[in-house]
């Protein structure tokens, strides 16, 4: 199952609403990944009834304004602030399948967002030991 | 150095993508599912002079494949890319391996030996003594522990998120351990969870799946099992669908042996015929909860053994089980609190963060039973004492990161606050909320459902291991626990596995 344009282009700004740029000055944002398309990707390789959760949360996320604020907006349609604060209360929803598909688009934008070259590098603070083909003591010692 | 999944016997491995034509070959056995149990049974068996093959419905992913994030080792390595899920009154993540080696792939190679008070209960309530107690299970368990060399997690590749777990015990003079596990080589690289890229872990790909191939056994890959062959009441082949869409029929002259796990095995035993009433009934997990810690010092989880402390001191006395959880920044990213600015912050401390964890010994049953589609569907939901075990484990994991410095926690709870950095708050989470669906819980640990017992009306393997139904049918992984455990259970499936596989192999040759 894949998403449609008008879908990614929602996923996209769910996710930059999520890990937004700017926030921390060691974490990227996620406006350095394409989320729509990569959430497309997740959608094409998850069974079907979990594409569907996820697609459902798409939507939920991008049309939850009219119901969190009351204002008919997609939340593309919001700035920043008023973004994340539909996110947020979307997180917290004492709807536990509002909560729960809310946290599965945020677990699988995790899971692409961190998985984007040069971002897992900016968290943890440096390269994948291994890759370095070293261990620690070495790698501070270097 | 060469790794153990590299120059494999010419011809030892089917990959089933590659099958060009129908397949119809025999064997003495047949061992479907190549993971803890599968693997160990089919090298035993092969040790023993048959001739094996063995089938396992995903691709054989060699180390050097294994690619570096979590989402890629989810698409490659995991059951439904991770997104499995136990249904009941919430959703319970269930992570289960995908490739050949199955979940040792993506575990953290644990090896703890069945505790006396379980064999002590089976005995007892399941008639099992002589068959699965200690003194059966002990030569088993030994010489896993020589093959796979099983040591002490070593001081150079614990890491600190490991380190001031076991020094926060320490302080409060509460039992602890550094873990014992198969992976005497480990460098720490904290990513047991993507599949181990130096090979140091002892996982079934690198270890007794090829061991068995170079004694000769077989491997058909990417072959998904439709179904035991039972006739006049005898199991005698294995009927699979390759990949390539062509049919694979694997003869069993002597027998066809069931590792596919707690969740698989059950539906196919229905597939093959079998309709015992307790087929699918008694599954039972080890529900685990971690908790988010940021220090003021360097944790830096990306070295150090993915799970390399522990301690069993509340096993039995209060049902539940702490040890380590090193999270990569992804999987640690969608359980930190929030979104937007807040989870971003969060991220950027992701050096000086820990992650602990613990495992409750769960007393609630489910089913596992055949979904919409044929898809594997398990039925659970935690009970009211369950969920005593869990929030009492739940303070005491909170409390211990607070008083080993950490600035502030996050439990995880909805309802509670989402950061906590007093003694009080964190105490307070043992009378937290009673409803599971406040928890994110993730059940790895399964057993159960197609329990082992002499009577055919509430079991469904007998004492030999053959399911009482269908002769030279065999199940020899978790699914035949009476119980669960309270421990980290692949080395005691391991020694299972292998002490039937050695009682039917031995059987059969005497047979024959």
């Amino acid at each position: 199952m894949s998403l449609t344009n008008l879908e990614r282009s929602w996923a996209r700004a769910a996710l930059a609403t999520m890990f937004p740029s700017g926030a921390d000055p060691r974490v990227p944002g996620a406006d350095a990944i394409d989320g729509g398309a990569s959430l497309d990707e997740v959608c094409r390789a998850v069974p079907a009834r979990v594409a569907l959760g996820i697609r459902a949360a798409v939507w939920i996320v991008t049309l939850a304004p009219v119901f969190v604020l009351f204002r008919l907006r997609t939340l593309a349609g919001l700035d920043a602030a008023a973004r994340e604060k539909v996110v947020l209360a979307l997180l917290s929803s004492r709807n536990y399948f509002v909560r729960q598909l809310t946290l599965l688009l945020k677990a699988f934008g995790a899971l692409i967002f961190v998985a984007a070259p040069g971002v897992r590098r900016s968290i943890v603070g440096r390269e994948p030991l291994v890759r370095l083909g070293r261990k620690e003591g070495a790698y501070h010692a270097a | 150095m060469q790794r153990e999944d590299e120059n494999l016997p010419e011809g030892s491995v089917v990959d089933g993508a590659e099958i060009a034509r129908d397949v119809d070959e025999s064997f003495d056995f047949v061992v479907i599912g190549t993971g803890a149990a599968g693997a160990v049974a089919a090298h035993r068996l092969a040790e023993l002079g048959h001739g094996v093959a063995m089938v396992d419905e995903e691709p054989y992913v060699k180390t050097r494949d294994f690619g570096h994030d979590v989402l890629s080792a989810f698409r490659t390595l995991m059951r439904d890319a991770a997104t499995q899920a136990i249904e009941g009154r919430s959703f319970i993540p269930l992570l289960q391996g995908r490739c050949v080696g199955g979940s040792t792939v993506v575990n953290s190679a644990i090896a703890w030996r069945i505790p006396d008070d379980v064999t002590d209960d089976w005995s007892e309530r399941f008639g099992l003594a002589g068959v699965l107690d200690g003194e059966s299970l002990a030569p088993h368990f030994d010489a896993l522990e020589r093959d796979l060399h099983v040591e002490d997690v070593h001081a150079e590749s614990l890491g600190r998120n490991n380190g001031e777990f076991i020094e926060a015990l320490r302080r409060r003079g509460i039992e602890h351990h550094p873990m014992r596990r198969y992976a005497p080589s480990c460098e720490g690289s904290g990513r047991c969870l993507q599949g181990c890229p130096s090979g140091a872990k002892r996982g079934m790909n690198v270890s007794y799946v090829p061991w068995a191939l170079r004694l000769g056994a077989r491997l058909y890959a990417s072959c998904r099992v439709a179904r035991a062959r039972v006739e006049g009441g005898r199991a005698n082949a294995v009927e699979a669908t390759a990949k390539s869409g062509k049919r694979v029929v694997l003869r069993a002259r002597r027998g066809v042996v069931v590792a596919a796990s707690t969740i698989q095995t059950p539906n196919l035993l229905r597939r093959s015929g079998l309709r015992a009433r307790a087929l699918g009934k008694h599954f039972q997990a080890h529900p685990g909860i971690g908790v988010a810690g940021v220090f003021d010092r360097p944790i830096q989880m990306d070295f150090g053994t993915t799970q390399g402390a522990e301690t069993a001191q509340f096993r039995k006395s209060d049902g539940f089980k702490v040890e380590t959880i090193s999270m990569p920044p992804e999987l640690l990213a969608a359980r930190m609190p929030g979104a937007g600015t807040e989870l971003m912050r969060k991220l950027g401390e992701y050096p000086n963060i820990a992650v602990w964890g613990l495992q409750i010994r769960s007393e609630a049953e489910g089913v596992v039973k055949t979904g919409f589609g044929g898809r594997d569907k398990v039925v659970y939901s935690l009970g009211e004492r369950d969920m005593v075990k869990a929030r009492k484990a739940l303070a005491f994991v909170a409390t211990l990161m607070l008083e080993q410095g950490a600035r502030e926690i996050w439990p995880g709870v909805f309802g509670a606050p989402s950061v906590m950095r007093s003694m009080d708050d964190a105490r307070a989470l043992e009378n937290g909320p009673a409803d599971p669906r406040a928890y994110g819980f993730i059940a790895t640990h399964l057993f159960g459902a197609a329990r082992m017992g002499s009577d055919p009306r509430a079991t469904v393997v007998g004492l030999d291991f053959q399911t009482h139904e269908a002769r030279g049918l065999y199940v020899v992984d978790s699914s035949i626990f009476p119980t669960n455990l309270g421990v980290n259970p692949q080395h005691s499936i391991m020694a299972v596995a292998r002490l039937a596989a050695s009682r039917i192999g031995e059987r059969a040759a005497a047979a024959a």
